[in-house]
């Protein structure tokens, strides 16, 4: 696949047949002070028709859409605490709603360091069908969410590269079109070849800066959500949203 | 598989050098903090353990480190008949204060760590009687956890507050407060059983009438790949031991991927960022 042609496509169609359930994903959090949130845990809220989705999405090998900004803050809690430290472990509830009503029927806890307890409350036990429905929903959501945490590459910057070279090769280019128009129409094709060669160079060599620019830019990010300043912290996250996939 | 990806994982903190680049700017010492911690974390990990408890009742509570530690610190056995603690579960209880108070005294013999103190390694003084002794019963030695409750100066706090800040510590904190909440869940359904069915009571015929706030199944993956399984008694004879057990089982695999992501992630994004410096910013 082409990447250059097909990655939007590819991105829209991966989102098309991907489950999006954010209205039902919930951060636990809160405002200390005005600049200050700290954040508890993250809380799915379930009902029938969306443990049923689940299922079918289980069934047939579907993921789960994780929206970009859901993704960044997941990650920026995944990585630091409240009080900027190494986070230690992720809590994780998941809330069935009966009309009105909600409660919590479970909740995991996964450690860093290795250790995981999941809960499970009494009551759900007594409808075995039930509560292995929960269970398989609150696992596979929580997995889902883990397994794309994971820093793939600058995708984005990998694209940029390909689009900042043409643009380099055409304002080099077009300002000889009308002269050799003038001497001899032929010659665009010998421009056009030197343009193609010119922009594979330009984008082989972008390329191979690409990964020092982008770990360096990582390194800025990290840095900065490990910030104690939040101007540092805000520019930090704004970046994982937009640019890290 | 567990197994050799835990190995490289702990390859990987050799590689970033925390401590030989000079901190000089915040940035640089906030994230030297943060490997460090990374590598305590990783050097802790020695098996994946999946615990599966049922509860009977699962609530938002928010652990606050001051309010967590000041609720174990009191434990003593005297302190336990104060509260009116159910008999059969005082020696748990015990337990956990004395592994917050172990946790601490390895934290004083850690040379490396800012709280070193070579006197808890004193054997003519019995000062480390704590980490040698594991018979050694509670009201046997002398707490060295700065006191939350009667400080007996200010000093005494600001030394609490201190411990609180060590990554280390909180994690056994958190650990400890959360089997202590399902400790005092179950005490509490204990005296309601015994209160709705009046007469003596034998304690295992008590323990096994009360089937909330236990853990029924502990999966632990070591290192080395041995898997071993642990089941008390009481789940033989629970009516729903066959879900408790499926959704155990479903749990240790669930859990063992889902750990897997967390981690990788972050030593993912450490090894990403760091790499870097092994071009241009570190020195030859």
């Amino acid at each position: 696949m082409p990447h250059s042609i097909s990655r939007k496509q590819f991105n829209k169609s991966w989102k098309r047949n991907a489950l999006d359930l954010e209205p039902y994903i919930q951060f636990e959090q809160e405002q200390i002070t005005r600049s200050r949130v700290v954040f508890h845990s993250i809380r799915f809220n379930l009902d029938q028709d969306v443990l049923q989705r689940i299922q079918y999405a289980q069934e047939i090998g579907r993921r789960l859409y994780i929206a970009p900004k859901l993704l960044a803050d997941l990650r920026y809690y995944a990585l630091i605490d409240s009080d900027n430290n190494l986070q230690s472990d992720l809590t994780f509830y998941t809330y069935y709603l009966r009309g009105a009503d909600s409660e919590a029927l479970m909740r995991s806890v996964i450690s860093t360091d290795g250790e995981i307890l999941h809960q499970i409350k009494s009551d759900c036990l007594e409808h075995a069908d039930f509560c292995r429905q929960i269970a398989a929903a609150h696992y596979w959501l929580i997995d889902q969410l883990l397994s794309q945490l994971r820093i793939k590459a600058f995708l984005h910057l990998n694209g940029l590269a390909g689009a900042l070279s043409w643009l380099i090769v055409a304002a080099i280019a077009l300002p000889w079109v009308p002269l050799l128009i003038e001497v001899n129409p032929w010659l665009l094709g010998a421009l056009l070849f030197m343009a193609l060669i010119l922009q594979r160079v330009l984008q082989n060599l972008m390329r191979s800066l690409w990964p020092r620019f982008s770990r360096w830019l990582l390194r800025r990010v990290f840095s900065g959500l490990l910030s104690h300043k939040p101007l540092e912290q805000k520019i930090a996250k704004g970046i994982l949203v937009r640019f890290v996939p | 598989m567990i197994n050799t990806q835990n190995r490289k994982r702990k390859k990987t903190t050799d590689l970033p050098v925390p401590h030989s680049r000079p901190v000089n700017s915040g940035l640089n010492r906030n994230l030297n903090e943060f490997l460090q911690s990374l590598g305590e974390v990783l050097i802790d990990v020695t098996a994946l353990e999946v615990n599966t408890m049922v509860v009977e009742q699962i609530t938002g509570e928010k652990f606050i480190a001051w309010e967590a530690y000041r609720d174990i610190y009191p434990i003593s056995q005297d302190y336990l008949e104060q509260q009116g603690i159910h008999e059969s579960l005082r020696d748990r209880y015990l337990e956990l204060r004395k592994s917050l108070e172990l946790e601490y005294a390895l934290l004083l013999s850690d040379p490396s760590s800012e709280f070193y103190d070579p006197s808890v390694l004193d054997s003519t003084t019995g000062e480390n009687q704590i980490l040698t002794d594991p018979t050694l019963e509670l009201h046997h030695f002398q707490t060295r956890l700065p006191d939350p409750i009667t400080p007996t100066n200010s000093e005494e706090i600001f030394k609490a507050q201190r411990v609180l800040r060590s990554c280390r510590f909180l994690r056994s904190l958190r650990k400890v407060s959360e089997l202590k909440t399902a400790l005092d869940s179950r005490n509490k359904a204990l005296h309601r059983k015994q209160a709705e069915q009046p007469g003596d009571f034998k304690p295992e015929v008590l323990q096994k009438a009360v089937t909330t706030d236990m853990i029924y199944a502990q999966t632990v993956i070591q290192l080395d790949g041995d898997v071993i399984n642990r089941y008390p008694q009481e789940i033989f004879h629970h009516p729903h031991r066959d879900v408790i057990l499926q959704i155990h089982k479903d749990g240790v695999t669930a859990g063992e991927k889902q750990w897997r992501g967390l981690l990788e992630f972050v030593i993912g994004l450490v090894q990403a960022s760091l790499q870097w410096g092994s071009g241009k910013d570190r020195s030859p």
